[in-house]
């Protein structure tokens, strides 16, 4: 093999190991549950990869039906931190619930609420392409 | 001098029909005098809505709207039973008694206490419970979910929704 050919394959390999490193922005946000300003906040993935087995972050909807063409429906958000610090909240409010439902994998989740009702006073979804695992799927 | 006969024969004949004429227009004149004379009845009673019905109504007498009015409140007095009777009937939700009421918070209380007393609550257990505090009425339900979630938040209760 040729001094030259030997150039041209350790170009293409490093080429090729250039575009594997670079995957586009990436943030990272862990779990933080705030109980002084009934605040807490994560992204999904970094939750469920966490170094630790304390992390979680979600929000969800049950519906029972009312027997009478209808549905009881609340929905709630929980999340619990790297120190171990938890919170719950839950609503009955439509829009909460209709802003709980328009969730979508991967995203990042932040909720707040009342400390003395536990009732659920904001939700927040955020879908970004840098809280998307490296590993799901391509374009490249 | 022998023509003057005929003539006078022929003028007689036509005499004669032309008095024949005569007597059949003066009669046909009384007929339209009769018909002129009845017509302002008629006018009258199309003039009043309330006498448009399938008893005093005449062909002769009605314009196309007055007819259609008249077979769309005999259609509409036909279906209005019958779309009374088909009517599905609207579910109605039971509604409960105060002590029904109250019954059922005491229990899910019991049960949110148990859980605490328990420390731990697994996800069968909560669905459950949540099927139970979504039979509460919304004051009661809403009170149920906060005791549940405060529960939680603290640590009393470890599980999840």
């Amino acid at each position: 093999m040729t001094l030259n050919r030997k150039f041209l394959i350790g170009g293409i390999a490093a080429a090729f190991t250039s575009t594997a490193a670079i995957a586009g922005m990436v943030q990272p946000a862990p779990v933080d549950v705030d109980l002084a300003t009934f605040f807490a906040g994560g992204d999904m993935l970094s939750a469920r990869y966490a170094p630790n087995k304390n992390e979680f972050i979600g929000c969800g909807v049950r519906k029972f039906d009312d027997g009478v063409g209808g549905a009881t429906a609340f929905g709630f958000c929980q999340a619990e931190d790297a120190d171990g610090e938890r919170a719950f909240c839950n609503t009955d409010n439509e829009d909460l619930l209709d802003a709980i439902e328009a969730s979508a994998d991967y995203g990042y989740v932040t909720f707040s609420w009342d400390e003395k009702t536990g009732q659920c006073t904001r939700i927040g979804f955020s879908n970004q392409s840098f809280y998307v695992p490296p590993k799901v799927g391509s374009n490249l | 001098m022998n023509w003057l006969i005929p003539l006078s024969a022929t003028q007689t004949v036509l005499l004669a029909a032309l008095g024949l004429k005569v007597v059949a227009i003066d009669m046909r004149t009384d007929d339209i005098a009769e018909a002129v004379k009845a017509q302002p009845t008629q006018v009258q009673t199309q003039a009043d809505p309330a006498a448009l019905s399938w008893d005093n109504a005449r062909s002769a007498s009605l314009s196309g709207d007055e007819m259609r009015k008249i077979i769309r409140e005999e259609v509409a007095a036909l279906e209005t039973p019958a779309r009374a009777a088909s009517a599905p009937a609207q579910p109605v939700k039971p509604q409960h008694t105060p002590q029904q009421v109250k019954t059922a918070v005491t229990a899910v209380d019991r049960e949110i206490n148990y859980f605490r007393s328990r420390g731990a609550i697994d996800e069968v257990e909560m669905a459950g419970l949540q099927a139970k505090i979504a039979k509460l009425p919304l004051a009661e339900r809403r009170a149920a979910l906060t005791s549940l979630t405060k529960a939680m938040s603290k640590g009393e209760i470890d599980g999840w929704m």
